[in-house]
């Protein structure tokens, strides 16, 4: 059933995103086209090159904000709508656990935030010259230098991590302010920002001691790669259990509190 | 085992308001039953507990021995008073949607439903009226096989003619192990077809019987009873 689920949220999400990506790409494609062929010579064409590239720049950018807003709609709404909404009564109608219909929106939402990053990355690829993309070498060097290969595990995990539970923070906020009879939207709100609290605490309560187990600080080489990677794994680990902490609270509340009306 | 619904004590606040008060229900398989009673009176607070989407205060109901939950949601079709058709889908991805959920949904009954109700399967869902939406839903209730029909206000917002229809489906289409109960206020149109009869007023049960001893002790018809009952 959890495959059935993520086959109809991915149909439902993806006419939002699919066409965007394209229209993002093609921009992308304008400019560089436009980029390239620079008329410096003949100045009447100058002047219509220039507001070419201006209005096709603008639309660009307008495209690039459009995506980082729609994917952060998306995540919020499809949960909000299609679960505690009006067609929660046919979600929760469905022969499936709770923790499935959880599951598919934030699999979904992960995907989806994914590929915004992907598809967003590629496109600035597109615009920058071929000449200066020995820069994205060098940064590349420099990361390995401080994080060596290690670093490529470390990092993405990190951003798994950070992903699903920013994810489902939102979720648990949502679902906690649907416990209220009013002012739900509000109630969400200010539980989100409850729940940011709480993480703080529990990033104070556990890395400063686990720095301090770690490291002496009187060593010279304070920063090596391994102790780097440590703590970023470190990090990311704390981000997940606080991720399946959010989870069973959204679970039980979704299973045990739901009160559509 | 012939039991298919029981509510025991069952209650409901929402707030300090009661919307259901120590309900005590069995509803057998085999008969169509009428939840009656005027607005606010607890009908769709019960239908919705009996579907999990409202937890209930206290008391419990099972339906073919569990509580409401992945077991019941396999044999309960539940019609909301709600349209909860999404705005991205056609008629007949909806349609393909029931199939792939539940085991016992026949796409060829809906079908069929579709062409009597002259609704094409090819339409959008976020184009179709108010009254059609309410039709295509019932339609995907009716098409499943199920063991109980949980029907919330199914003919409010339909014309006369389809009303006819949709009642002569209901009829036709359960077998002699499911039961239905439908709740409205609509009480003369359904009469004939129902039963039994619960009456529900402010979140309690006023009178349970069948409709042949409503026209035997009362000799008066349901609609009338109804009347008399509930006079402001």
């Amino acid at each position: 059933m959890l495959a059935k689920l993520l086959k109809y949220e991915l149909k439902a999400t993806a006419r939002w995103f699919l066409p965007l990506y394209a229209a993002l790409v093609i921009f992308a494609l304008i400019n560089r086209a436009l980029i390239q062929n620079d008329p410096s010579v003949l100045a009447e064409a100058a002047n219509l090159w220039k507001i070419a590239f201006i209005l096709s720049i603008l639309v660009y950018v307008f495209l690039f904000v459009g995506i980082m807003v729609v994917t952060f709609v998306v995540v919020i709404q499809r949960f909000y709508k299609n679960l505690l909404g009006d067609e929660g009564y046919l979600m929760f109608t469905l022969p499936v656990q709770t923790w499935k219909h959880i599951a598919s929106k934030l699999l979904i939402a992960m995907l989806w935030n994914f590929s915004s990053a992907v598809v967003g990355f590629c496109s600035i690829m597109l615009l920058i010259p071929a000449r200066e993309l020995g820069e994205l070498d060098l940064m590349l060097a420099e990361f390995q230098k401080y994080l060596g290969t290690m670093g490529y595990f470390s990092i993405s995990l990190l951003a798994l991590a950070a992903l699903a539970a920013g994810i489902i923070q939102m979720y648990t906020a949502i679902a906690l302010g649907h416990l209220f009879r009013k002012h739900k939207l509000l109630a969400s709100f200010g539980m989100y920002i409850g729940l940011n609290t709480v993480n703080q605490m529990v990033y104070m309560l556990i890395i400063p001691p686990f720095l301090n187990t770690m490291i002496p600080f009187a060593e010279p080489a304070f920063f090596t790669s391994n102790r780097l990677n440590t703590l970023i794994l470190f990090f990311s680990i704390t981000l997940a259990i606080l991720a399946a902490i959010y989870y069973t609270v959204t679970n039980i509340i979704l299973k045990r509190k739901l009160n559509l009306e | 085992m012939n039991t298919i619904l029981e509510c025991k004590n069952l209650s409901k606040s929402f707030g300090a308001t009661k919307a259901l008060d120590g309900i005590n229900l069995t509803i057998e398989r085999g008969r169509i039953v009428g939840l009656l009673g005027p607005n606010g009176s607890g009908k769709t607070t019960f239908i919705k507990i009996c579907n999990e989407l409202l937890t209930p205060t206290s008391g419990e109901v099972k339906i073919n021995g569990f509580n409401p939950g992945v077991e019941t949601k396999k044999i309960v079709s539940y019609l909301s008073e709600k349209t909860y058709l999404n705005d991205w889908m056609k008629v007949s991805q909806i349609i393909r949607f029931f199939q792939d959920f539940y085991a016992d949904f026949s796409p060829e009954k809906a079908y069929d439903m579709l062409k009597r109700l002259n609704i094409d399967p090819n339409s959008r869902l976020k184009t179709l009226s108010r009254g059609t939406k309410e039709k295509v839903q019932l339609i995907l209730v009716m098409s499943r096989d199920a063991k109980l029909y949980l029907l919330d206000e199914p003919i409010g917002g339909v014309d006369p003619a389809a009303r006819d229809y949709i009642l002569d489906t209901i009829i036709t289409n359960y077998s002699e192990d499911a039961a239905v109960i439908l709740s409205t206020h609509l009480i003369s149109d359904i009469e004939k077809v129902l039963d039994d009869i619960i009456f529900l007023k402010e979140g309690q049960v006023v009178l349970n019987k069948t409709v042949d001893e409503i026209r035997d002790e009362y000799g008066k018809s349901v609609d009338a009873l109804f009347r008399e009952v509930f006079k402001c």
